[in-house]
């Protein structure tokens, strides 16, 4: 018995040793050879170098992709095999297309990633701060460049900003639309009945009014609801502030467009007192769901449901043509407000360090970014089996008889992959990329745009704001609490969670990158 | 006496009748709301009596008949092999543990009950069963990561054993020339058939209702089992909301309230109706017959 | 010499060990290697390092739990909820197991064996559905209804803090008294029938069977069952907490627990250092308490010890 215990103590320890050093330990070791395989190379393939010979000299390889979605595993596989049968010529590798559900794919990448498991290039759906802080993905710098081209030569120099991290480039930017605006969301058939002249609002004062004459109307309307409990949409900017090189909307900087702006505390800022008190006079008078803040219906179904007239959103070119469908063909009006914000290169695509071919990853994406063919067909599937089409000629399409957008086999995500430029359109839901051009003209863009927050130095502060945040912030939002007595409280309780530290940190790293940035 | 017990026994069945009404009443509520029109749900809210009847839920979910079958069938085939094993495992675990006479007993049941207490985290797991077993993407992935034995199961396992199986059972067996695997199989199972059947059962319904190893080991929707498949269907709406891309996605296509309704019916139902068939074995009875015998 | 008498001494149980094997076997594979990751909580990990070789981080993960406010609350709260419910969800199932072995008649039996497992069947999710189709303050039951048919004002539940540590306590009761009766059912049907007719023999009633043989079969059970939820004391039942009160603010006082504190300080950042010590954390303190009540049972009774 004695013995049997040795082994099994001596077995585990080996086990975890080689667990634990071995598993990661693989994915470091080849990159740095990669990487300096990559450099001398480069020089020796010529700056023009053909990729596809380039690639030929090189070892077959079957790249593993990671994009969110669901999809039948059959048509992954027939998209795979008609994706490898391209990258077969173009870069001697096979395509291995996993697509995971919304509801699971956050877990499952994050295994991946942690796990050091074969992965090649991903769509990440969070912030990827976090991943770069714990070295989970690469920087593609060196990369990018020869790798890329298609993608390099269409790029602005300000869309790579939100890539860039410490001076390194991680991630390669979607094209979609790239500008924003706050918006709210209405049922035009109402605003007609009641004459609501929504083109002309001036301000919240307007729309207020609107909405009491929407109350009286139908009283067993809502006016406003909320978005599954959120009232303004979780992602930055959401009433005009900017979170500034994080998501969480703790520090922020009030006037994302004031060259001289400060870091504050959110809590402490004009405009969340302001919206705040608007939001309880609105909800004292009857103009807002009650329970909005632990509401479990999306505005959409609400509204399809005849209980909702209107809702805060952020809106992009085309938002009232996506919106009435999404209202279940309910149509859909909005008045924007606010500041049109420059969001470009918002999500993009990364490799994990654990990647054994950063190279043909890079080109893989640059393929799926330059390539009608590619592009469409981890768009939008296979055609026949996912999508009819319509008008071929215009590249206009359908889903197949007795199919529709959740049944079909193959879910269509375009704006999650990288050029949904080049894909066909959907009958109904035409984008106007003209019009998506002329508004992202129009937009400003923040002045901390391509700052990060390396939040490593107060970790501690932020989990205890965050619980201070969720125990006041939503419900203030939707005015279920009294701004005069609660603020207040938020604030001192803030205090007391640390946010000072935060704001403090915030505004070194933020000066210490103005000022690096306006020397380069 | 007869009179008085008959008055006793009235009582009881009030008071698990009370009971059963507060089990059953929100089922109910679940079963009538997903048969209720979305839109009427929405307005006037729940109601134990169905206004506008609708199976427009039911057509969400059965739209892919197909991978739902698939997926029941995957279920099925997974809870018993799973339930099986871990039956068998636990069993076999657990009878040596509850000897008395099994020496440093008490560091064996610590070595059991401290895998309880506390756990590396999902990522040394992840690595060590996905490669040093590749389970991903197979059907392995369903049965073996946790669920093949617990601790739990074999404590309680343990305990009723050693409480329930005198002494001079075993060792009548051992007179007798028995072997101790002989006096497993021959003695203590048969005593044993009502925690067995209890744990089968129990064992059975953490099978059914897994949903996390399919959400850490799968990729692959061909192997999703019912709850792997609805229970991703509930979670959708919760995950975007959460993530920067809530405003691009149609929410319009995500569940609403009587499809989730309708996802936990199709989801608990099977068990209900496989459950009456394990209640045979809670008889008492076999006991008895084992210890005379 | 010595060694030969181990050897005999053991040989008589080399069946059993064989019998353990498997098991054993699983439980390193399962459970202890992948405990190495125990070490996550003291490290500053990153990946391309190696978890190993990532820096470590001392104690400074674990800050976070005890340097807010909120420290106390939540560990009061985990603290309060888990006695609750040991002690009032180990009355309950007892109660019923004895009820239901006393009931006559089979197919009733049957019936309410069947129902009370109903709620254990239904997910957290579904059951924070269900709550709000009683609760929510236009369209919920309770207030359309009850407080409707009393005359009273509708209740805003969902910012009410007071009544939340009951709802809270009734539904964990709800959705568990079901799977728990039905184990100590199972103890109490596997007693031996002799002590039964022995009892019997001697002119003893329904009750003073029921506490001089039915409640001494359970005691190991129940100890046995009680051990292991205070073994994990320091954790929650996130569904419970975070779902079912629908994540409302103003509830946080009676509903923060140490799982979902941490889970709504690190949703956003993913931290796996802190998130590991937090684990860690409860894993100690349920340990150091169970060996406490485990110590205290053998003093007491050796046979229901735990280990």
């Amino acid at each position: 018995m004695k013995l049997k215990k040795c082994m099994a103590l001596g077995m585990t320890v080996v086990t975890i040793c080689s667990l634990l050093a071995g598993c990661t330990g693989d994915g470091e070791t080849k990159t740095e050879t990669e990487s300096v395989a990559a450099s001398g190379s480069t020089e020796a393939a010529g700056e023009s170098g053909d990729l596809s010979e380039y690639f030929h000299t090189k070892d077959h390889y079957t790249l593993k992709v990671m994009a969110m979605g669901d999809a039948d595993t059959q048509i992954l596989e027939e998209v795979s095999a008609a994706l490898s049968e391209i990258t077969e010529e173009k870069l001697n590798c096979d395509v291995e297309l996993t697509r995971i559900g919304f509801a699971s794919y956050m877990t499952q990448l994050n295994l991946i990633l942690s796990s050091g498991d074969a992965l090649d290039l991903f769509i990440p759906m969070a912030d990827p701060s976090e991943y770069v802080q714990t070295g989970q993905i690469q920087p593609i710098t060196d990369l990018v460049e020869r790798f890329a081209p298609n993608l390099c030569s269409s790029l602005e120099e300000r869309d790579w900003m939100s890539m860039i991290y410490d001076g390194d480039i991680y991630g390669m930017p979607v094209n979609g639309e790239k500008g924003q605006i706050l918006g709210f969301g209405m049922r035009k058939d109402i605003c007609d009945e009641l004459g609501i002249d929504y083109e002309n609002f001036q301000s919240m004062d307007d729309l207020h009014d609107a909405l009491v004459k929407v109350k009286e109307a139908h009283p067993d309307m809502y006016p406003v609801v909320s978005n599954a409990g959120d009232m303004f949409g979780g992602s930055t900017p959401y009433i005009g502030q900017d979170s500034c090189g994080d998501s969480n909307n703790l520090a922020v900087l009030e006037d994302p467009f004031d060259e001289n702006g400060k870091i504050v505390s959110f809590f402490e800022t004009d405009l969340f007192k302001e919206t705040c008190e608007r939001m309880y006079q609105w909800s004292q008078e009857g103009l807002i769901m009650p329970d909005a803040s632990t509401n479990t219906d999306s505005c959409n179904t609400l509204v399809a449901a005849g209980k909702a007239f209107g809702y805060f959103q952020h809106m992009t070119p085309g938002w009232e043509i996506e919106a009435t469908q999404n209202n279940g063909g309910i149509e859909t009006v909005a008045w924007k407000y606010g500041v049109p914000t420059y969001i470009g290169g918002r999500s993009g695509w990364f490799v994990p360090t654990a990647s054994g071919d950063p190279e043909r990853a890079v080109a893989f994406f640059d393929l799926m970014y330059s390539d009608p063919t590619v592009a469409n067909l981890v768009i939008n599937g296979i055609e026949g089996k996912n999508y009819v089409f319509v008008d071929k000629e215009n590249g206009v399409i359908t889903f197949p008889e007795g199919k529709d957008a959740t049944t079909n086999g193959y879910s269509r995500l375009e704006w999650a992959w990288p050029n949904e430029r080049l894909s066909y359109t959907v009958e109904g839901l035409e984008t106007n990329w003209e019009e998506s051009d002329q508004f992202t003209e129009s937009t400003q863009v923040p002045v901390c745009f391509g700052f990060k927050f390396d939040s490593t130095s107060v970790m501690n502060q932020i989990t205890a704001c965050l619980n201070v945040y969720e125990k006041y912030v939503p419900a203030l939002l939707c005015g279920s609490l009294n701004p005069d007595e609660t603020i207040p409280i938020l604030n001192e309780e803030m205090e007391k969670a640390g946010i000072q530290d935060i704001v403090k940190e915030k505004q070194a790293q933020f000066d210490a990158w103005k000022a690096e940035s306006s020397e380069n | 006496m007869v009179e008085k017990s008959r008055k006793t026994q009235i009582i009881f069945h009030f008071i698990m009748i009370i009971l059963c009404i507060f089990c059953l009443f929100p089922f109910l509520l679940l079963i009538v709301s997903s048969f209720t029109d979305e839109h009427v749900l929405i307005q006037e809210g729940y109601s134990i009596i169905p206004r506008a009847f609708s199976v427009a839920a039911y057509e969400y979910i059965f739209a892919n008949s197909a991978t739902i079958f698939r997926a029941y069938g995957t279920t099925i085939g997974v809870t018993v092999v799973g339930t099986v094993l871990n039956i068998a495992l636990t069993i076999l675990f657990a009878y040596p543990l509850s000897r008395r006479d099994l020496p440093h007993r008490n560091i064996w049941s610590f070595i059991v009950f401290f895998t309880m207490l506390f756990n590396g985290g999902l990522v040394p797991s992840y690595i060590m069963w996905t490669q040093y077993f590749h389970i991903r993407n197979t059907y392995a992935a369903l049965i073996v990561p946790s669920l093949m034995m617990g601790a739990f199961y074999v404590i309680m396992m343990r305990t009723n054993l050693a409480q329930n199986i005198p002494e001079e059972v075993l060792e009548a067996a051992r007179i007798d020339g028995a072997s101790e695997w002989q006096i497993l199989f021959k003695v203590v199972m048969p005593m044993a058939l009502p925690i067995i059947a209890t744990l089968m059962l129990l064992v059975g319904m953490a099978y059914w209702n897994d949903w996390m190893n399919g959400l850490y080991y799968l990729t692959q929707k061909k192997y999703y089992t019912i709850q792997v498949l609805l229970n991703n269907m509930l979670q959708d709406l919760q995950v975007l909301l959460s993530s920067s891309f809530s405003a691009n996605v149609d929410m319009s296509s995500m569940p609403s309230t009587s499809i989730k309704m309708a996802i936990a019916v199709v989801g608990a139902l099977p068990v209900l109706c496989i459950y009456p068939f394990f209640q045979r074995y809670f008889v008492k009875g076999i006991t008895i017959g084992a210890v005379k015998g | 010499m010595r060694l030969k008498k181990f050897g005999k001494r053991h040989r008589r149980y080399i069946p059993l060990y064989l019998m353990m094997l498997p098991g054993l076997v699983y439980l390193i594979i399962n459970n202890y290697i992948p405990m190495a990751g125990l070490i996550i909580a003291f490290k500053q990990v990153n990946f391309r390092k190696g978890i190993l070789a990532s820096p470590w981080a001392g104690l400074s993960n674990f800050e976070y739990l005890f340097s807010s406010d909120e420290a106390f609350i939540i560990t009061r709260n985990t603290i309060l909820y888990n006695l609750a419910f040991i002690v009032l969800g180990t009355i309950m199932a007892v109660f019923i197991a004895i009820l239901l072995n006393e009931i006559r008649g089979k197919l009733s039996k049957k019936i309410y064996q069947t129902v009370i497992l109903v709620p254990y069947l239904i997910s957290m999710v579904i059951v924070s559905y269900l709550v709000n189709a009683l609760l929510a303050t236009e369209t919920g039951f309770v207030n359309h209804t009850i407080v409707g048919a009393l005359g009273g004002e509708p209740i805003s539940w969902y910012s009410e803090p007071k009544y939340w540590p009951f709802i809270l306590i009734l539904v964990n009761l709800w959705k568990n008294f079901g799977y728990h009766s039905i184990i100590f059912y199972a103890t109490v049907v596997g007693l031996d029938s002799g002590l039964y007719e022995a009892a019997a023999i001697d002119g003893a009633n329904r009750w003073q069977r029921i506490y001089h043989v039915t409640l001494p079969g359970l005691r190991s059970t129940i100890i046995t069952l009680s051990l292991m939820s205070i073994g994990k004391i320091f954790y929650s039942d996130f569904g419970l907490f975070y779902q079912v009160p629908m994540n409302s603010g103003p509830l946080f006082d009676v509903t923060n627990t140490i799982d979902t504190y941490v889970y709504r300080g690190l949703m956003q950042s993913n931290n796996i250092g802190m998130s590991a010590a937090a684990g860690f954390y409860q894993s100690v303190v349920g340990c150091l308490v169970v060996l406490l009540a485990n110590f205290t049972v053998r003093k007491i009774s050796k046979d229901d010890a735990l280990f």
